[in-house]
């Protein structure tokens, strides 16, 4: 019997190729009338960062987290304070702000991480309350009426206002942080993952660090969250940050995008938040073209709804479902194939 | 370091409450010594089990392997103790070949990020290894599949699997034989004494008398948390209170 090998580079690294393809190609699609299309695909890649960090964490680890909408808020607030109260400059601010998310993630991850099950949910839960009730009701934050003209991160001039570069900017971060994602999980540490996952008392028996590792994690994941804060903040709006983007409703909707993508594997949180946000761009749209005044309570059914069919049509998630129809249509496929050689003479 | 201390288990006890699970219990093996320890049911064999192994903090008194102290589970394997479980514990979403290869190390973050040709080199080496760690214990061909599929029998042996890719010197077994027909227990004892006689030392819980008393070469008795015999089977069989413990006192 055959020596089993690892997964060819050529294999593994197909995905993110394709990836960067699309993405090159996307604003050349995205003109005149579908101009409209590049700040959505900008959301996606900042929610997709967030989404790559929280399908390590839940999709990987078993750790679920409702409170990512609060480190995504915590970034976008402390860069955009650093930037301006404090007079950094913006790409000082942005490490700024990665590293206190990734403090903070590691500062919480030591308290919450003991707990599992419904206990970590509830309190990554109340993490994401606090962050949020902080960022709405503090001075420093501008509270609910949010701040305004924050610097914008320009590259020295080389995407300023030009909704194109903006979304190639952020999309070279996504798809870096993507590319990494894809090789670690590829490596040990994503089998590591998914043995804590499994068992974590057998996971320690088997030599695994297990309580360091979900820090590990959490902390990077706490980190991602951040730095897809200040893109939100620098590049996506830097004309206002408000705190309505970081709800806690958000972090459910976070959630729901791991879920309903696969957590099995990167490029399904990455589908979900493409999924998800372009879903809530048909919804509002559609809502005004038929005069409907509370589009976002319809939104909330029909998330909760699509939700509900995928956990009970194909609760892995989008992407291996559709990775299964695929192999099926194919067999499908052959199989008629096969007979129509063998009726012909 | 004299062979006597291998494994030291030094006035070891366990409290769950108020219950005194493992009592002031001490003992030492020596280095290539094939141990069982049995006694009745909730006599804290599994506790002591844990307690060596790592998994559990003691509420007192202290586990040396090799002259280093046992502190926790992970820290256990690197000091050369891996531990199979009385109710089979894999990995069920990863396959036969990767909960062989997740006990094989390789857990950092930094190197895991990127995929040079040198971390490509290792993982071959990983699966190489993994693969014939399974043709050993005949369990290649399954290598593929999930581990919650495979039967029964062919699980225990994954776990033995798993736990000798950590490359241990004392494995210890928690009830292997449990819940395998008398095929696969016979296979199960030949599987023991194959390892024993590579020089692995081995401590196994076990309910099968039968399979104690033809492969260890010494037993050790527990019996509400306390060492109540410690001898050669042949002894252990005849001591009056382990006959006690096992059937009650002889009858007038």
């Amino acid at each position: 019997m055959n020596v089993p090998q690892p997964i060819p580079n050529r294999r593994l690294f197909r995905g993110p190729a394709l990836l960067l393809v699309a993405i090159l190609a996307f604003p050349l699609a995205a003109r005149g009338d579908y101009a409209y299309l590049l700040p959505l695909g900008q959301l996606c890649a900042i929610y997709g960062i967030i989404v790559t960090g929280l399908t390590l964490l839940m999709g990987f680890t078993g750790q679920i987290s409702l409170g990512h909408a609060g480190f995504y808020g915590f970034g976008a607030y402390v860069g955009a304070v650093a930037a301006t109260a404090g007079r950094l400059p913006v790409a000082a601010a942005l490490g700024v702000a990665v590293a206190a998310g990734a403090l903070l993630a590691l500062a919480a991850g030591f308290a919450v991480l003991r707990l599992h099950g419904h206990h970590l949910a509830l309190a990554t839960l109340c993490l994401g309350v606090i962050l949020g009730e902080f960022i709405n009701k503090a001075q420093i934050t501008g509270g609910a009426g949010g701040m305004f003209d924050l610097p914008e991160i320009t590259l020295g001039g080389l995407v300023k206002g030009s909704a194109a570069g903006k979304f190639y900017l952020v999309w070279a971060v996504a798809w870096l942080v993507v590319l990494w994602a894809v090789q670690l999980t590829a490596s040990p540490v994503g089998r590591a993952l998914k043995a804590i996952q499994g068992d974590e008392g057998a996971a320690a028996a088997a030599g695994i660090p297990v309580f360091w590792i979900k820090l590990k994690v959490f902390v990077i994941s706490g980190a991602l969250a951040a730095l897809a804060g200040t893109l939100y903040a620098f590049v996506y709006t830097p004309s206002y940050l408000g705190p309505e983007e970081f709800s806690l409703m958000f972090s459910v909707t976070l959630v729901t995008m791991a879920v309903i993508g696969g957590m099995g594997n990167v490029w399904g949180g990455l589908a979900g938040a493409a999924v998800m946000t372009s879903l809530h761009e048909l919804i509002t749209l559609g809502g005004e073209k038929l005069g409907i005044v509370q589009v976002a309570r319809w939104e909330q059914l029909i998330f909760g709804l699509l939700l509900a069919l995928i956990l009970i049509f194909c609760p892995e998630g989008l992407m291996p479902a559709l990775g299964g129809w695929a192999q099926r249509a194919r067999a499908w496929w052959g199989r008629r194939w096969k007979m129509r050689t063998r009726l012909e003479p | 370091m004299s062979a006597q201390e291998f494994l030291v288990v030094d006035r070891l006890s366990r409290d769950f409450g108020g219950q005194r699970a493992v009592a002031e219990v001490s003992f030492t093996l020596p280095e290539g010594a094939l141990t069982a320890l049995i006694g009745p049911n909730g006599a804290g064999k599994t506790t002591l089990f844990n307690l060596v192994a790592g998994a559990l903090p003691p509420t007192s008194g202290a586990v040396r392997f090799r002259g280093q102290p046992v502190l926790e589970a992970a820290q256990a394997t690197r000091l050369g103790v891996a531990r199979t479980f009385q109710n089979i514990r894999l990995f069920p979403g990863l396959s036969v070949l990767e909960n062989v290869l997740a006990a094989m190390g390789g857990h950092s973050f930094w190197q895991g990020s990127f995929r040079l040709p040198r971390r490509l080199e290792e993982e071959r080496l990983r699966l190489k290894r993994a693969h014939y760690l399974l043709e050993d214990l005949g369990l290649a061909h399954l290598g593929e599949q999930p581990a919650r599929t495979i039967p029964f029998g062919q699980q225990r042996l994954l776990e033995i699997a798993r736990a000798l890719a950590l490359q241990p010197r004392l494995l210890l077994l928690d009830e292997p034989a449990a819940g395998l027909n008398r095929t696969e227990t016979a296979a199960l004892a030949e599987l023991i004494r194959r390892l024993h006689g590579r020089g692995l030392s081995l401590l196994l819980v076990e309910h099968d008398m039968h399979l104690v008393m033809h492969l260890a070469s010494r037993v050790i008795v527990l019996e509400q948390g306390r060492i109540i015999a410690d001898g050669t089977p042949a002894e252990v069989q005849c001591d009056e209170r382990v006959r006690t413990a096992y059937l009650g006192p002889p009858a007038e």
